[in-house]
């Protein structure tokens, strides 16, 4: 499969987010949420653009999770109790493990 | 017809027969009374005040473990994470379903709300204006019911397949036309909420 330019991009920013910061932000698959919603929690909570937060969501339901967003442990734990209240399944751990 | 539109000012406009109505109310008491278990099971009354439990299990129940399920993957720190935001976190998750169902309750006529009654017209229908909070209060309510069904439901990728096929006598096929129909509200109200407004 060819990779776009835009593909390209939004790697090296989830690259940026799992390196340059100590705990991250991590969605995971679910067969009830629609990709819609997802969309748009992550547009809502995060202010992320409809194409970033569609390309996140795509991730998360082709590769069972992704990093939405990194940052302190409180940081991530504020965004995982945010997603929760909103019904997505997720998590946070420290950067690399 | 029911479904939503959206106001020239940004409110939205939910309409609904009396009968989906009444299931809506009905759907969102039955998760009131869910999150309401086991709730302050042997905790300190001092700690709960302050909103901390001495509750940091993940719930056996699965819908609730589905609601409010762990932070973390490494057990000891997803039971300490539970111990000071599982209260709050129910607090949110009953904050969107008593928003649902107490705009219905102020729309429904008292004879509606029960759905035998011999003078409900099921078909008359009702609408609600939401506003700022209330939207997104109703967008997580609504979610919230769609996994606690699917939970019970067990779906997977592949459950459409399975519960279209499934006679339409079968108990398990009416709770998953619930579902589809949450799901189709669900997917409206987004839909709505991404367009423009209406004149």
């Amino acid at each position: 499969m060819a990779i776009s330019p835009a593909e390209v991009e939004e790697d090296s920013a989830l690259a940026a987010f799992s390196t340059d910061s100590p705990w991250i932000t991590i969605v995971w698959d679910d067969p009830v949420n629609l990709m819609t919603y997802v969309t748009h929690v992550l547009m809502v909570l995060f202010g992320y653009s409809q194409d970033k937060a569609n390309d996140l969501m795509l991730k998360i339901h082709n590769e069972g999770k992704a990093v939405v967003n990194s940052g302190t442990r409180e940081e991530c734990e504020h965004d995982v109790a945010r997603l929760h209240e909103y019904g997505l399944w997720a998590t946070l751990q420290r950067s690399g493990t | 017809m029911s479904g939503f539109s959206r106001n020239p000012d940004g409110s939205v406009v939910a309409s609904f027969t009396h009968y989906e109505g009444a299931i809506l109310k009905s759907l969102a008491e039955q998760l009131l009374e869910l999150l309401s278990e086991e709730e302050g099971k042997s905790s300190d009354p001092l700690l709960a005040m302050v909103g901390i439990s001495t509750n940091d299990e993940l719930p056996d129940d699965p819908v609730l473990a589905r609601l409010l399920p762990n932070a973390y993957e490494d057990s000891k720190d997803a039971a300490e994470f539970r111990r000071y935001t599982e209260d709050g976190a129910r607090e949110k998750k009953k904050a969107h379903a008593h928003a649902i169902r107490d705009c219905l309750i102020g729309v429904l006529d008292d004879h509606a709300l029960d759905l035998n009654s011999p003078g409900l017209d099921k078909r008359q229908e009702v609408q609600i204006v939401l506003r700022g909070e209330l939207i997104q209060a109703w967008l997580m309510g609504i979610n919230d019911l769609r996994l606690s069904l699917g939970v019970r439901l067990k779906i997977t990728q592949n459950s459409h397949e399975v519960y279209s096929k499934m006679s339409e006598d079968k108990p398990e096929r009416a709770l998953y036309n619930l579902f589809a129909w949450l799901g189709w509200l669900q997917e409206m109200l987004l839909t709505t909420l991404s367009g423009p407004a209406q004149n």
